[in-house]
C-alpha cells in the first residue's frame, strides 16, 4: 500500500502552475524577444509548426514532470507492508520425501510423482507462519536436505532440488524415519510432525521401519503418511545419479499401504491415499486441520521508502530537459 | 553526518558535464547576442545576461549537488523505536576462501575459525543459528535453525561447500546474510562474521551501515595476523589480516570487533552475545538514525526555483 510520510508537503505542487506561467507564459519574462510582424492578408503571422517547436514543447513537459516528481519525493512516498510477526512457536514439521526412481513415474502426463508432490508441498509451506519446516529425502540412503527452519524460501529451494534416484534405487522408509527423528529439536513441549510421502514399500536400508517407528514414538513425534501411485502401468523417466544417463520405460509398482498405515497409526498420526498426486492438496489440508496450533500474531508495519526513486527520475528528467535545450535547441534564456 | 549510500556521492562528478552544458550556453550567447541586440544596447545587455546566467548557473549547480547529497541519504541524529522481541537468531558467516588456509594462526586460519564457531554452537543455547559460507559468492549452507547437529556437521565439512569463484566479496556476503533471517520471526538478529578481512566488495561499509540502521549488528572475528603469510600454492604477496576494515564494519553496524588471537575475548564471546541480547530485551527500544533526505531535497528544490526565477525575472530589453 502506498502512502506519504508528510502528505501536506504535496501542497508544494501548487507552486508549479505559477512557476510554469513565470517561465513560459509571462510576457514580461526574460528570454522573450518581442519581434513585430506586419499582418499578412489581414491575418496575424504565426510561425508554422515544426519539429523544433514540438521538441521544445516536449522539454517543457519533461522539465515540469521532473520538478513535480521531486516535490512528490519530498512528501516521502512510502510502500507500507503489514507483516505478521509470530510471537509463539508453532509445530515442527519434517517433510519426509521418497526420491526412489519410482517417483519419476508420470501418473499425470508431463509431471512425475515427485514434481507433483513438491508442488503441493510448496503450497503447504506457503501456509506456514510460526511452524518450523525441514526436509529429509530417502531412497536407498536417507539424508537431511534442510533442517527445521522458518526460512521457508530455503525449504522451497531445497525441495526443488530433489530428483528421483538421487539417493539410490531402493526405498528405505525405516532409515528415513530415523534420520527425521534425530533432526527434531529436543524441546519436548513442542508438537512435532513428520509428513511422509512415498509410493513404494520398504526394500532397503539398515534400519527397519519398526525401529524407525520406535524412535519417533519415544520422541512423541506423529507421522502423517501419504501414499502415492496407481495400479496401472505408467511412463517413467529419470537420470542416473552417477552417469546422468536418461532411463525411460514403463513402470507398475506396488504401494505398501499397510506399512504406511502402520507407521501413521503407531505414532498417533493418520494415513491418506493421494493416488496420482492430485489428491495430495486435500490430504495436506486435512493434516493442517488436525495439527492446528493457536498462533499469537502481531502485525508489524514495515515501510519501504520510495523517495529516492522519485528523486532519481525527477533529476533525470530535469537533466534531460537541460541537455535538449543546450545541445539540440541551443536556447538562450 | 553520515551517508546511507556514500558511493552515490560520486555522482557529484556529474557537476562537470553540467558545467560544460552551462558553458555551452555562454558560448552561444557570445555568438548570438551581437547578432540579436542593437549595437547601442549590446554592452549593457551583454553584462546583464552574463550576470543572470552566472547566478542562475550557480543555483542550478547547487540544485544538482543537493539532489545528489539527498540521494546519498544524509543521516544525523537518532530517534527511539519500540522493539519487543525475545531470543536471538545468529547467522555465522564464515570465510572459506584460499587466504583462510594461511597458517599465520596455527594450524591455519580456517581451522581456528572452525574451532571458535564449534565452541559457540554449544555455548549459545538457546539461540537459533545458521551458517553462510563465503568463497567468492555467498552460499547459505544451513538456514537459521535450532538443529545444532546440522550446524556442527556443516562446520566440520565446510571446506567442501561454497562457490567456485576466488576471493571474498563481503558486500555480497552481508547482503545475502541480511536476507537469510526469517521474515516472520520475533527475535533479535545478529551476524557473526569470521574472516581475515580480505575483501573484494566495493560497498561493504555502506552495507554494514544499512544493517546497523536495521538493527542487525555484525560481530567481526578477525582471523589472521598483521604480518600475514603466503597463501598455500600461491606466489603472490602475503595475505594479511585487514583488522581496520573489520573494525569499520563492526562500528558501522553497531557490532563489535574481536581478534581470534585474543583468547580472553574469544572465551567471552558467547557471554558478550548473550549480554548484548539481554540488554536489547530489557531496553525494549532501539535508537534509529534519522534520515534527512527530504530536507536536503527541499533545499535542492529551492535552488532550482531560484535558478528559474533569476532567468525569468527582468526583461532583456531596456525600453
Amino acid at each position: 500500500m502506498a502512502s506519504f510520510e508528510n502528505p501536506w508537503l504535496l501542497l508544494l505542487l501548487l507552486i508549479v502552475p505559477p512557476a510554469i506561467w513565470l517561465r513560459h507564459l509571462w510576457r514580461g519574462r526574460a528570454g522573450l524577444v518581442a519581434l513585430s510582424f506586419a499582418l499578412a492578408q489581414g491575418r496575424q503571422f504565426r510561425p508554422p509548426p515544426s519539429a523544433w517547436r514540438v521538441l521544445a514543447a516536449i522539454t517543457v513537459v519533461v522539465f515540469w514532470l521532473g520538478v513535480s516528481l521531486i516535490i512528490v519525493s519530498i512528501a516521502g512516498p512510502t510502500n507500507i507492508n503489514r507483516e505478521r510477526v509470530y510471537l509463539n512457536r508453532g509445530l515442527e514439521i519434517i517433510l519426509l520425501v521418497d526420491v526412489s526412481p519410482s517417483m519419476a513415474a508420470q501418473d499425470v502426463a508431463g509431471k512425475n510423482r515427485l514434481q507433483q508432490a513438491t508442488e503441493t508441498l510448496n503450497n503447504f509451506i506457503a501456509k506456514r507462519g510460526s511452524d518450523g519446516v525441514g526436509v529429509v529425502a530417502f531412497g536407498t540412503d536417507a539424508s537431511l536436505q534442510c533442517p527445521v527452519t522458518q526460512d521457508y524460501a530455503t525449504v522451497r529451494d531445497r525441495l526443488g532440488q530433489l530428483r528421483p534416484n538421487m539417493l539410490g534405487e531402493g526405498t528405505s522408509i525405516g532409515l528415513g524415519l530415523a534420520v527425521a527423528a534425530v533432526h527434531f529439536s529436543p524441546d519436548r513441549t513442542r508438537d512435532k510432525v513428520v509428513v511422509l510421502v512415498s509410493d513404494g514399500d520398504n526394500n532397503a536400508g539398515e534400519i527397519s521401519p519398526a525401529a524407525g517407528i520406535e524412535l519417533l514414538k519415544n520422541a512423541g513425534i506423529r507421522v502423517y503418511s501419504v501414499g502415492l501411485g496407481s495400479d496401472r502401468e505408467v511412463y517413467l523417466e529419470y537420470a542416473e545419479s552417477e552417469t546422468g544417463r536418461r532411463i525411460s520405460g514403463t513402470y507398475k509398482g506396488v504401494l505398501d499401504e499397510s506399512l504406511l498405515r502402520s507407521v501413521a497409526s503407531s505414532t498417533g498420526g493418520k494415513y491418506f491415499f493421494a493416488g496420482n498426486g492430485l489428491g495430495l492438496d486435500s490430504v495436506l489440508e486435512s493434516i493442517d486441520s488436525s495439527e492446528q496450533v493457536q498462533s499469537e500474531v502481531r502485525l508489524e508495519v514495515r515501510k519501504e521508502p520510495l523517495a529516492a526513486l522519485f528523486l532519481v527520475v525527477g533529476l533525470g528528467l530535469i537533466l534531460l530537459d537541460m541537455g535538449i535545450r543546450r545541445l539540440i535547441l541551443r536556447e538562450l534564456a | 553526518m553520515t551517508f546511507q549510500h556514500p558511493l552515490v556521492l560520486w555522482g557529484l562528478l556529474g557537476l562537470i558535464p553540467v558545467a560544460l552544458l552551462l558553458y555551452l550556453e555562454y558560448h552561444y550567447a557570445t555568438v548570438k547576442i551581437p547578432v540579436l541586440v542593437a549595437p547601442d544596447n549590446r554592452d549593457r545587455f551583454g553584462q546583464r545576461w552574463v550576470r543572470r546566467w552566472s547566478l542562475s548557473s550557480v543555483c542550478f549547480g547547487l540544485f544538482y549537488a543537493a539532489a545528489i547529497v539527498a540521494l546519498a541519504g544524509p543521516v544525523w541524529g537518532e530517534r527511539y523505536e519500540e522493539e519487543e522481541r525475545q531470543g536471538v537468531d545468529i547467522l555465522l558467516v564464515l570465510d572459506v576462501s584460499k587466504s583462510m588456509y594461511v597458517s599465520d594462526v596455527p594450524p591455519n586460519r580456517l581451522s581456528r575459525a572452525r574451532e571458535v564457531l564449534l565452541g559457540l554452537v554449544s555455548d549459545l543455547q538457546p539461540a537459533r543459528l545458521g551458517l553462510l559460507v563465503l568463497r567468492g559468492s555467498a552460499n547459505l549452507v544451513v538456514p537459521i535453525t535450532e538443529d545444532r547437529r546440522t550446524i556442527e556437521q556443516a562446520l566440520n565439512h565446510v571446506e567442501t561447500v561454497g562457490g567456485t569463484q576466488p576471493g571474498t566479496d563481503l558486500t555480497a556476503g552481508l547482503q545475502v546474510a541480511r536476507r537469510a533471517f526469517p521474515a516472520t520471526g520475533n527475535r533479535y538478529q545478529l551476524i557473526l562474521l569470521v574472516t581475515d578481512g580480505e575483501d573484494q566488495g566495493l560497498t561493504t561499509i555502506a552495507v554494514a551501515q544499512e544493517l546497523g540502521a536495521a538493527g542487525l549488528p555484525v560481530f567481526c572475528v578477525g582471523t589472521g595476523t598483521a604480518e600475514g603469510g603466503v597463501v598455500p600454492g600461491s606466489k603472490g604477496p602475503p595475505s594479511r589480516l585487514e583488522a581496520v576494515k573489520l573494525q569499520a564494519i563492526a562500528e558501522a553496524s553497531h557490532g563489535r570487533y574481536l581478534d581470534v588471537l585474543d583468547f580472553r575475548a574469544m572465551n567471552r564471546l558467547a557471554e558478550d552475545i548473550r549480554a548484548y541480547q539481554h540488554e536489547r530485551e530489557s531496553r525494549g527500544y532501539r535508537l534509529r538514525p534519522v534520515s534527512h533526505e527530504a530536507l536536503v531535497t527541499g533545499l535542492a528544490l529551492v535552488f532550482l526555483f531560484l535558478s528559474i526565477a533569476v532567468r525569468s525575472l527582468g526583461r532583456w530589453q531596456t525600453q
